[in-house]
């Protein structure tokens, strides 16, 4: 059974949640912990999200996703063809502040900063390139 | 035919409104969270429980839903969001973005709906 699977999702309104299911069907058929793969699929949400905002706002445009196992690591890349964006580079928000003054933004990225364990950019010609690790996620 | 990702559930009660979401709220629809809670809000109805037990999945765009409706309600006393039945998996999420210290969450349904 290979453990090394890539999907391109057109950019639109179906994109997130068909990121999502395809996280979960390698989860499933790979026997990633729960939490791993909540973790993970936290992190897909904030990603997809960051490149249909950022990258496509809107315009047609494509995205691939690429996952697989190393050891008990399961990693995962995002491939977008939009402008240069580096998501590691958002400052954090405040995670003080009381509500009425909390900063919505900025959530995702910090959230996507903590469900993995590595969050490495890149940029390859045109290419933005964005890979996380999660580690342990195998039992 | 597969089961919808997300559904919602709304039942209008004597103290408060309560919410039952089911299934997924990711990017994608987190949009139709917000158009519920937004229904009671724009009515004026700003006690509102939500009973997150059968929820698998919350994503920042839920909580940034959370949050905006939350800080209406509280506008003026006016009521409030509590969090009721909502699993650890989910409640994690709360603890990483600090909003765990903002909400008032509740073991049950109804102690969360006896509390308004």
């Amino acid at each position: 059974m290979s453990r090394n699977r890539t999907i391109t999702l057109q950019a639109g309104p179906k994109t997130v949640a068909a990121a999502l299911d395809f996280v979960a069907d390698a989860c499933r058929e790979w026997g990633v912990t729960q939490a791993a793969c909540f973790k993970l699929s936290l992190a897909v949400d904030e990603a997809v999200s960051n490149i249909l905002r950022h990258a496509y706002q809107g315009q047609p445009g494509h995205i691939e996703l690429r996952m697989g196992v190393k050891g008990s690591d399961v990693w995962i890349e995002l491939r977008d063809w939009g402008p240069f964006f580096d998501p590691t580079t958002v400052p954090e928000p405040s995670l003080q502040a009381p509500l009425e003054k909390r900063e919505v933004g900025g959530l995702g990225i910090h959230l996507m900063r903590q469900a993995v364990d590595e969050l490495v950019y890149r940029r390859e010609g045109d290419v933005n390139i964005l890979r996380m690790v999660k580690r342990g996620a195998l039992p | 035919m597969t089961a919808p990702r997300f559904s919602i559930d709304h039942k209008a009660l004597k103290r408060c409104d309560l919410f039952i979401p089911h299934g997924r709220i990711d990017s994608s629809t987190a949009p139709q969270l917000e158009e519920a809670l937004r229904s009671v809000t724009k009515a004026g109805r700003c006690k509102i429980v939500l009973n997150l037990s059968d929820v698998n999945f919350l994503s920042s765009a839920a909580l940034r839903v959370l949050v905006s409706t939350a800080r209406e309600c509280r506008k003026f006393g006016r009521g409030d969001v509590y969090l009721a039945e909502v699993p650890e998996s989910l409640k994690e999420v709360f603890d990483l973005t600090g909003l765990d210290d903002l909400f008032k969450f509740f073991d049950t349904e109804a102690e969360a709906v006896g509390h308004f």
